[in-house]
C-alpha cells in the first residue's frame, strides 16, 4: 500500500523500504524514522520527558503499521554517515565503537577488536537505540 | 466486626438463602439429604411484599438486647462481636425471640431452645454460606465502619 | 384451530434431587415451573420454557437440566423438524417469524478454519510475563502531513483519534433493547478496561454520561436521543447504516418496552412503538454519507472520531472504500453472525456474509487503493474468543467489537428470546424485577475478568508468533494458515494453506 513491490522478502528489504518511506517521501529524519521502525515500548514512552514523549507518541500515532517487531540489527549507510539500529527488545545485538576518528559498528565486539584491539571507547547501544556516525556536521565541517 | 447485610435493591426473593442455610446448618454434606422432604428452619427469612425483597437474619446488635434480656446466660457476644447461644444453657423460655426487634431469634425445631444466626461460625462452612450463594450479590459479608447497630 | 406443536426443549427434573424448594418457580418469567400442593412436587411446562437456564443455574441441588427433545417427524434430509414447525407456526399465526440474537445457522466458521503462527528458531517467540506486550493501540485517521515548529519538532496534525489498552471494545445495544442494569454494567467494564461501549441507537440514558470518555454514542436513521450534549459527552460518534443481523431493514423497539425512562433517553413518547427506518433518509449516496459524517464533526468541532458501521454484505469492498473517502475516521463492520434485539428470523438467517470474508476483502481493497491508513477498521458479527481477535487483527482488522461475548459474560444463554422482553437474566428486558436480578457490581466484575482474560491470551499468542505489539499484527497475514479451505476462499482470506512456505 505504500507503493513499494518486496522481490526478496526478507526483512532488510523491507526494512530499507521503511526508511526510503519515511525519510526521503516523508520527511522524517533518520532519528524519528528510528523511533518508527523500533519504538520504544508505551511504557518507556511514558517516563520520558515531555518532548520526547510527545513526539514519540505522536510517531507511534502516526505509523503504527511500520513498526518492526522481530529480531533484526542493522547499518544504514547514507551520504556522509551511518547509522545503526537494533530491535527494540535487544534480541539481536549491535555494538559500536570508536577509536580517534574511525567508527566501529559490528554485531560481536571480538569482530571490531580483530581490526582494531585498541580502542577509544566500545559500547553496547540499547534496544531501538540509534546510533548515528556523520561525516560532516550541519555546517559541512569535518568531525 | 464484619456482618452480614442485606440490600434490598439487589434481593430478588429468590429464597435461596434460607435453603442455604438450612443446609449449612443441618451439619450433612448432602444437600439433597438434608433438605429432601423435610421442612427447613432458616436463620435467615425473606420478607416478601410486592416487588420488595428483603432476607433478614441477626445483626449481632453491639449492644444486643437478646443478651441482656437472656435469663439463663445462654446468649453471649463473644469477643469476635458474634452474638452465640450455647444450647446447653438456653431453657428454652423464648423471651430472646419476643424482645429481638427484628425477628432474627427463633424456636428450635426441638422447642426446647431458641436458635439464630451465628456467621456460620458454629458449621462447617467457614464463612456465611447464604452470601456465598446469593446469586445476585443482595446479601454481603463486610466490615462496615458507623454501622454498628 | 392452532396446530399443537411438540417443544423443542424439555425441562427434565430428577425427583430424587429436587427439595421443592420453588426457586425454579420463583425465578421463572415464563411461568415453566409450578408447585403442586397436592403431590408436594414440582410440576414443569416445556412448552413455556425457552431454555434459558436460569432455573439450571440457581436449582441447589441441582436437580434441572433442559434437553433437546427426542420428539421427531419421520426423517427428512430436506425438511426438518424446525423447518416444519415454522410452517405450522405460520399458518398459526400468519406473522413474519421473528428471532433474537445472532445467526445459528450451520454455515462455516472461518474462524475455525484459520490456524495461527508461531516462532521456532530464526525468529524468537518471548515470554509475555517477561517481556512487554503491548495490546494498546489508537483508532482513527493515521494519515497526516508532516508540519514541523520553529524548533524542528513534529506538530501534531493528527486526527483526533480513540486510545484503548485493549483490541476489544463493547458493540452497540440500545438501552430498551438491552437493560439499565446491563448498560451500567458496560460503561463501568468499558472504563476499567480502558476501552469503549457503544450507546447503541437508543440515546444515553441521564446517569450514564459521567462514563462519556468511554462511551461511543451512535446516530442511526432513527435519530433516537441525538442532541448536541449526547454527541458532546461521548468520545466518538458512530453512524449506523447498518446491522449484521439484520442487513438492509430497520429496528423496531415495541411500544410495550418504552417505559417512562426508555422514552425520555430516546425522547419519543411512551409506549408507542419506536421505527428505526431501514435506510437514513437523508443518506442515499456515499457523497449523503460524507455530508452526515461532516455535520457530526461540524456539530461537535472536530475533536471527535467518527465511525460509520455497515453490515457485511456482498460489495462490502466498494462499500468500505466509498466510506473511506467519505471522512470517517473508522468504518466498522459487522458480519451476518451478529447479535440483535429482534430480527425477522429470514433476514437473520439468509442476509449478509461472513465477517472474516468482509473484513479480509475491505483490507485488501483499502491497501490496494493506498486508503487504508485513512480509517481504522473495527469488526464485529461473532468474535468468540481472543483467538478470534487475534485472527481479525491479522486480517487486517485495528480491533474487534463483541457484543454476544460481553452478554455471555453478563449471565445471558443465548436462548434467543430477547424479542419477548422477559430475559430472565435481566439483560433485554425492562421489566423491573426482572432487571434487577443482574446486579451491576457482579456485571461488570464479570466483564473486565472476561476482556482481562482474553488479552492475556492475546498476548501470549503474540508472543508465541515474536510479535511485541498488537499494531504490528495488523494485516499480518502471513501468521495465519487456511485448513479445510478452498482455493476461493483461500484468496479471499489472503491467505496460505497450512504447511504452505512463504
Amino acid at each position: 500500500m505504500f507503493g513499494y513491490r518486496c522481490t526478496l522478502q526478507t526483512d532488510t528489504e523491507v526494512i530499507t523500504y521503511i526508511i526510503d518511506y519515511l525519510v526521503r517521501k516523508r520527511g522524517l529524519t533518520l532519528r524519528e524514522t528510528a523511533h518508527v521502525i523500533a519504538a520504544s515500548f508505551w511504557a518507556t514512552i511514558g517516563q520520558k520527558n515531555e518532548t520526547d514523549r510527545e513526539q514519540e507518541t505522536l510517531l507511534r500515532r502516526m505509523f503504527p503499521s511500520l513498526l518492526v517487531t522481530g529480531p533484526f540489527s542493522i547499518i544504514l549507510g547514507y551520504e556522509g554517515g551511518l547509522m545503526a539500529l537494533g530491535d527494540r527488545l535487544k534480541l539481536r545485538s549491535t555494538v559500536c565503537a570508536e577509536k580517534g576518528d574511525i567508527a566501529y559498528i559490528s554485531s560481536e565486539e571480538s569482530a571490531i577488536r580483530r581490526i582494531e584491539p585498541d580502542l577509544d571507547r566500545v559500547w553496547s547501544p540499547a534496544g531501538g537505540e540509534p546510533v548515528i556516525f556523520e561525516l560532516y556536521d550541519k555546517e559541512g565541517r569535518a568531525q | 466486626m464484619k456482618r452480614i447485610y442485606v440490600n434490598e435493591k439487589w434481593c430478588l426473593g429468590c429464597h435461596l438463602c434460607e435453603y442455604e442455610c438450612a443446609f449449612a446448618n443441618s451439619g450433612l454434606t448432602d444437600i439433597v439429604k438434608a433438605l429432601k422432604g423435610k421442612p427447613i428452619h432458616p436463620r435467615i427469612t425473606v420478607e416478601d411484599c410486592g416487588e420488595i425483597h428483603f432476607a433478614v437474619n441477626c445483626r449481632h446488635c453491639t449492644d444486643a438486647v437478646c443478651v441482656r434480656s437472656c435469663i439463663s446466660g445462654a446468649l453471649s457476644k463473644g469477643e469476635d462481636g458474634v452474638v452465640r447461644i450455647d444450647k446447653e444453657k438456653c431453657v428454652g423460655c423464648l423471651t430472646c425471640v419476643l424482645v429481638c426487634p427484628y425477628g432474627a431469634v427463633m424456636p428450635a425445631p426441638d422447642g426446647h431452645a431458641a436458635m439464630k444466626c451465628q456467621l456460620c461460625t458454629d458449621n462447617l462452612m467457614g464463612e456465611p454460606n447464604c452470601v456465598r450463594h446469593c446469586p445476585n450479590n443482595a446479601i454481603v459479608f463486610e466490615e462496615r465502619t458507623g454501622e454498628g447497630v | 384451530m392452532n396446530m399443537f406443536i411438540y417443544p423443542e426443549y424439555e425441562v427434565v427434573r430428577d425427583e430424587n434431587k429436587c427439595i421443592a424448594c420453588r426457586v425454579c418457580e420463583r425465578q421463572c418469567a415464563n411461568e415453566v415451573h409450578r408447585f403442586d400442593p397436592d403431590t408436594g412436587r414440582m410440576i414443569a411446562d416445556s412448552e413455556k420454557c425457552v431454555n434459558c437456564h436460569r432455573c439450571v443455574c440457581l436449582c441447589p441441588t441441582h436437580a434441572l437440566k433442559i434437553v433437546k427433545s427426542d420428539d421427531t417427524y419421520k426423517r427428512n434430509a430436506n425438511w426438518d423438524n424446525q423447518t416444519i414447525n415454522e410452517v405450522y407456526k405460520q399458518a398459526n399465526s400468519g406473522g413474519v417469524l421473528l428471532s433474537s440474537m445472532g445467526n445459528p445457522k450451520p454455515y462455516p466458521v472461518f474462524w475455525d478454519k484459520m490456524l495461527i503462527n508461531a516462532s521456532q528458531v530464526t525468529n524468537p517467540p518471548i515470554d509475555p510475563l517477561r517481556e512487554p506486550m503491548e495490546t494498546q493501540l489508537y483508532l482513527g485517521k493515521r494519515t497526516a502531513k508532516i508540519e514541523r515548529d520553529e524548533k524542528g519538532k513534529l506538530k501534531n496534525t493528527l486526527a483526533p483519534q480513540l486510545k484503548l489498552n485493549v483490541p476489544i471494545l463493547f458493540s452497540a445495544m440500545s438501552y430498551g433493547s438491552i437493560s439499565y442494569n446491563a448498560h451500567e454494567s458496560l460503561a463501568r467494564a468499558a472504563e476499567e478496561l480502558g476501552t469503549y461501549y457503544n450507546t447503541g441507537e437508543g440515546g444515553l440514558h441521564k446517569d450514564f454520561y459521567k462514563y462519556g470518555k468511554n462511551t461511543i454514542v451512535q446516530v442511526a436513521s432513527g435519530r433516537f436521543g441525538v442532541f448536541e450534549g449526547y454527541l458532546e459527552s461521548a468520545a466518538a460518534i458512530e453512524i449506523k447504516m447498518g446491522q449484521g443481523a439484520k442487513p438492509g431493514i430497520g429496528g423496531h423497539l415495541p411500544g410495550a418496552k418504552i417505559s417512562a425512562d426508555v422514552s425520555e433517553t430516546r425522547m419519543i413518547p411512551q409506549g408507542v412503538d419506536a421505527i428505526s427506518p431501514a435506510p437514513h433518509h437523508d443518506i442515499y449516496s456515499i457523497e449523503d454519507l460524507r455530508q452526515l459524517v461532516y455535520s457530526l464533526k461540524e456539530a461537535t468541532a472536530y475533536k471527535k472520531p467518527v465511525i460509520v458501521k455497515i453490515a457485511a454484505v456482498h460489495n462490502i469492498a466498494a462499500i468500505a472504500s466509498g466510506i473511506a473517502r467519505s471522512g470517517a475516521d473508522v468504518i466498522a463492520i459487522d458480519g451476518y453472525r451478529g447479535g440483535t434485539g429482534a430480527a425477522p428470523t429470514r433476514i437473520r438467517d439468509n442476509v449478509g456474509i461472513p465477517i472474516e470474508l468482509a473484513l479480509a476483502e475491505v483490507d485488501q481493497r483499502l491497501r490496494d487503493e493506498g486508503i487504508r491508513d485513512d480509517v481504522s477498521i473495527l469488526v464485529g458479527g461473532s468474535i468468540r474468543s481472543s483467538a478470534d481477535v487475534v485472527k481479525a487483527i491479522a486480517l487486517g482488522a485495528d480491533a474487534c467489537y463483541i457484543g454476544t461475548a460481553a452478554l455471555l459474560a453478563l449471565g445471558c444463554h443465548l436462548c434467543r428470546t430477547c424479542h419477548a422482553g422477559k430475559c430472565n437474566w435481566g439483560i433485554a428486558t425492562q421489566r423491573p424485577d426482572l432487571v434487577k436480578r443482574l446486579n451491576p457490581d457482579l456485571g461488570y466484575k464479570r466483564l473486565v475478568n472476561l476482556v482481562t482474560a482474553w488479552n492475556h491470551e492475546i498476548q501470549e499468542m503474540m508472543g508465541g508468533m515474536g510479535i511485541n505489539s498488537i499494531e504490528a499484527l495488523r494485516g499480518n497475514r502471513l501468521m495465519l494458515r487456511g485448513l479445510g479451505l478452498n482455493e476461493a476462499e483461500l484468496k479471499i482470506l489472503g491467505i496460505k494453506y497450512a504447511g504452505e512456505s512463504m
